[in-house]
C-alpha cells in the first residue's frame, strides 16, 4: 500500500513517513508543496493521499479540488488531516468529499491503522 | 543492523525540542510587531499559522500541553484578530508563549539527547514496606537497621490498635509482629489481619527466646514465618526477602516470533509497556530451542517468515501434547477472510492483522494470558477440596526439591496423611457426608497452612503437604495440633454427629535424598502411623525405626 503525504511541515511528514512507512508497513511519498501534489500523484499512483487542511499557498480543499479536477488523479481516495478536530470542521471536510478526516496532532503509533480503518470502510 | 522506529521516534521528538527556541523566537518576534501595529493583518495572520503549526505537531511529539496552548492562541487570534488585537489579547498570546517555552525547556533538560534511552528496569521503584510491631525498643531499632540494610522501609506501629488502622490504611508488603505485642498475642493479631479484606501481606512472628511452642502457634494461626529471639540476622533478612518476591505474581512470557526488526521492536515494546516478558525469536530454525529454554506462556507468531509459515509453526506446537494448551495468536498483514480460516485451522487462538494498535495487541495478548492462566489453575485444582490436584502437587514437590538443592533452608518436611477408616465413613453414611468430611479436611489445611506451602489432594482419602522452612519436631507438633483440631470436628449424620481422625507420616529431605526416596520415607512413616494404631503423626528417621508421637502427647 502506497500513500502520498502532502503537509507543509517537515516535522509532520517526517514523523508521518515513520508511522506510514516503519510502524504501518506502507510506502510513503511526500512532499510539503501541495502545488505539486496532483502531478505527484498521477506519477506515483498512491492508494491513498493524507491531505494537510491548513497550507500557506495551496489549502487542502484546494489541492482537493485539483486532485478531483486531474482524470489521472481524480479517483484516488484522499483523507484530510486537520488541527481542527470539531465536529463542524469535519463535516465541512468531509462534505468536499474526502474518505475521511484524521485529527492532528496524530499519536505516531496508531496513525496507520487510523488511516487503514477509513480505507477500509470505502465501498 | 537498521535502527529501530523507536528510536527513530526518539530522535525526532529531540530535534522537535532543539528545533522549539526557533519557533518561539519567531513567535515572539511577530508579538513585538503585533504590538507595534495590532491592526497589521499579516502579521497577525503570521502568529496564527504559529500556533497552528505548534498546537498540530506538539501532541504527536508527546507535548499534548503545547498543543493545548497553541489551539487557545489560535482560537484568539481567530475571534479577536479579525480587525486588529485588542491589548488584552495581545498579553494573553505572551502568557501562552512564555509558557511554552518553559514547557520545552524543562523538557529539554530531561531530554537524553544522543545518549541511549535509560533503561526502565534500572528506573527507581518503591521500595518494600514493613511493618514492624514489638514491644522491645531495643529489638525494634535492630529490626529497623536490618530493614535499611537489607533496602527495605520500616514502619512502626506501637500498639495492636495503630497496627491495624495502618493496615486497613494500607497494607504493608510485610508485617513484622512480636509474639507477644501491647498485650495481644501475636497469633490473634495475625489471625485479625487474615480477617482485613485483602489481609493477605506475608506475616512473620517473632516468638519468644527458644520459644518452639511459639513459633509452631504463630504458624498455625496462618503466619508465614516464625523466628525467635535473639535473632539470625542474615536469615531474618534472607527470609523477608523471600517472602515479598513471592508476593509479587510471576510476570507472563510472551515468545513474539517475527523476522522484521521493526515489527519485532514494537511488539516487545508494546507487551513490555504491559508489565510481561518478551522474547523475540527472529529465525524461525530456532523456534523450537526457544521454546523449551524459555518456556512461553503466549506464542505470537508472524505468518510470513523466512522459509516457513506461522502456520506451520502454530501445528508444529499443537502435535506436542505439552502445548496443546498453549496461547497461540498470529499477528499478520492478511486481513481477508480466508487468512482467519488458515489462522484457525491451524490452531491459533486469536488473529491479529497488521499494523495493530497498541492497545488492541496488548489487550488481546493480555486476555488470552489470563484466560490460559485461569485454565491452568483450574486443571492443577481438586475440585471437591480447592487442593492442589495430583500431578500438580507432583509437579510442585519436585520444583520445590529442585530449589532446596540449590539453596537448602532450614528444613523441608513432606507429609504424607491419610483419613482413618474412611471406607467405613462411605460405608455408613454414604459418600456425599464422605465427600463432606473430605472438604472439611481439605478447608483446615488451607485454613491453617501458610499460603506458600504446597498442599494436595492425591487421590481418594490421601493428602500431601509440602512444609517448608520448619525442622521435623516442628512439623510434627503443626501436625499434631491439626490432628487435634480435626478429631475433634463433629460432622453431622443421620444418627448425631460422627468424629473422623487421620494419619500422617513425615519425612525430612536430607542432602543427596531423592524425590522418589523422599516419598517413599513420608509413605514408610504413613503406614508405621497406622500399624501403630492410627490417629497420630510419625516422623521418619534418617534410620528405619520412626519416632513415634501421640497427639495431645
Amino acid at each position: 500500500m502506497k500513500v502520498l503525504v502532502v503537509d507543509d511541515e517537515d516535522d509532520i511528514r517526517r514523523v508521518a513517513r515513520l508511522a506510514l512507512g516503519r510502524v504501518g508497513g506502507m510506502e510513503v511519498v511526500d512532499t510539503g508543496r501541495s502545488e505539486e501534489a496532483t502531478d505527484l500523484a498521477a506519477r506515483e499512483k498512491p492508494d491513498a493521499i493524507l491531505l494537510d487542511v491548513m497550507m500557506p499557498e495551496l489549502d487542502g480543499p484546494g489541492t482537493l479540488a485539483a486532485l478531483r479536477a486531474d482524470a489521472r488523479t481524480a479517483a484516488i481516495p484522499v483523507v484530510f488531516l486537520t488541527a481542527k478536530a470539531m465536529p463542524a470542521e469535519i463535516q465541512r471536510l468531509r462534505a468536499l468529499g474526502a474518505a475521511g478526516v484524521l485529527t492532528k496532532p496524530f499519536d505516531p503509533m496508531t496513525l496507520a491503522a487510523a488511516l487503514r480503518g477509513i480505507l477500509g470502510t470505502l465501498p | 543492523m537498521s535502527t529501530s522506529w523507536i528510536s527513530s521516534l526518539r530522535e525526532l521528538r529531540a530535534e522537535y525540542l532543539r528545533r522549539s527556541p526557533e519557533r518561539l523566537a519567531e513567535i515572539e518576534e511577530l508579538l513585538a510587531r503585533a504590538a507595534k501595529d495590532p491592526a497589521h493583518q499579516e502579521t497577525l495572520d503570521a502568529l496564527r499559522l504559529k500556533f497552528h503549526s505548534i498546537a498540530g505537531t506538539a501532541g504527536t511529539f508527546g507535548f499534548p500541553e503545547a498543543t493545548e496552548l497553541g489551539r487557545a492562541a489560535e482560537a484568539l487570534l481567530e475571534e479577536q484578530g479579525a480587525h486588529g488585537l485588542p491589548a488584552d489579547g495581545l498579553a494573553a498570546l505572551a502568557k501562552i508563549s512564555s509558557r511554552m517555552r518553559t514547557l520545552f525547556e524543562a523538557a529539554s533538560g530531561d531530554e537524553p539527547g544522543a545518549t541511549p534511552a535509560p533503561d526502565p528496569a534500572a528506573a527507581p521503584s518503591r521500595l518494600p514496606r514493613v511493618l514492624v510491631a514489638d514491644d522491645d525498643p531495643v529489638f525494634r531499632a535492630s529490626v529497623e537497621r536490618l530493614l535499611a540494610f537489607g533496602g527495605m522501609e520500616s514502619v512502626h506501629a506501637p500498639t495492636p490498635e495503630a497496627l491495624f488502622d495502618a493496615c486497613r490504611a494500607r497494607l504493608p508488603d510485610v508485617l513484622v509482629v512480636g509474639a507477644r505485642f501491647g498485650g495481644a498475642e501475636g497469633s490473634a493479631i495475625v489471625a485479625g489481619l487474615r480477617a482485613l479484606p485483602g489481609g493477605e501481606a506475608p506475616v512473620v512472628v517473632v516468638a519468644g527466646e527458644k520459644s518452639f511452642a511459639g513459633r509452631v502457634e504463630a504458624l498455625h494461626a496462618g503466619a508465614d514465618a516464625a523466628v525467635d529471639r535473639p535473632l539470625d540476622e542474615q536469615g531474618f533478612v534472607r527470609r523477608l526477602t523471600q517472602l515479598l518476591e513471592r508476593g509479587r505474581a510471576e510476570p507472563s512470557r510472551v515468545l513474539s516470533v517475527e523476522d522484521d526488526p521493526d515489527q519485532a521492536e514494537f511488539v516487545r515494546v508494546v507487551l513490555e509497556s504491559g508489565g510481561h516478558v518478551v522474547k523475540v525469536c527472529r529465525d524461525p530454525g530456532r523456534f523450537e530451542a526457544d521454546v523449551i529454554a524459555f518456556r512461553p506462556d503466549l506464542v505470537l507468531l508472524d505468518v510470513n517468515l523466512p522459509g516457513v509459515s506461522g502456520y506451520d509453526l502454530a501445528r508444529f506446537l499443537r502435535q506436542n501434547e505439552a502445548h496443546a494448551a498453549l496461547p497461540v495468536v498470529f499477528l499478520t498483514g492478511e486481513g481477508r477472510e480466508d487468512a482467519r480460516i488458515r489462522s484457525v485451522r491451524a490452531g491459533g487462538d486469536d488473529h491479529l492483522v497488521k499494523p495493530v494498535a497498541p492497545g488492541l495487541l496488548l489487550s488481546t495478548v493480555t486476555a488470552r494470558l489470563e484466560r490460559a492462566r485461569t485454565l491452568r489453575a483450574l486443571l492443577s485444582r481438586d475440585g471437591l477440596t480447592g487442593l492442589t490436584n495430583h500431578t500438580a502437587f507432583l509437579e510442585g514437590l519436585r520444583t520445590v526439591w529442585k530449589r532446596n538443592d540449590r539453596s537448602p533452608g532450614r528444613g523441608l518436611a513432606l507429609v504424607s496423611l491419610d483419613l482413618d477408616s474412611f471406607k467405613s465413613v462411605n460405608d455408613r453414611y454414604g459418600h456425599p457426608t464422605g465427600d463432606r468430611v473430605l472438604a472439611g479436611l481439605g478447608a483446615l489445611l488451607r485454613r491453617r497452612l501458610r499460603g506458600t506451602d504446597l498442599v494436595g489432594r492425591l487421590g481418594g482419602e490421601e493428602f500431601g503437604i509440602v512444609l517448608e522452612d520448619l525442622r521435623g519436631d516442628e512439623a510434627v507438633t503443626l501436625l499434631n495440633r491439626l490432628l487435634d483440631e480435626f478429631s475433634k470436628i463433629g460432622f453431622a449424620a443421620d444418627d448425631g454427629a460422627f468424629r473422623v481422625t487421620f494419619s500422617a507420616g513425615i519425612s525430612c529431605l536430607v542432602p543427596g535424598m531423592s524425590v522418589e526416596a523422599w516419598r517413599s520415607n513420608a509413605d514408610e512413616a504413613l503406614y508405621a502411623a497406622k500399624r501403630a494404631g492410627r490417629s497420630r503423626v510419625v516422623l521418619a528417621g534418617p534410620a528405619p525405626v520412626a519416632d513415634e508421637h501421640r497427639p495431645g502427647r
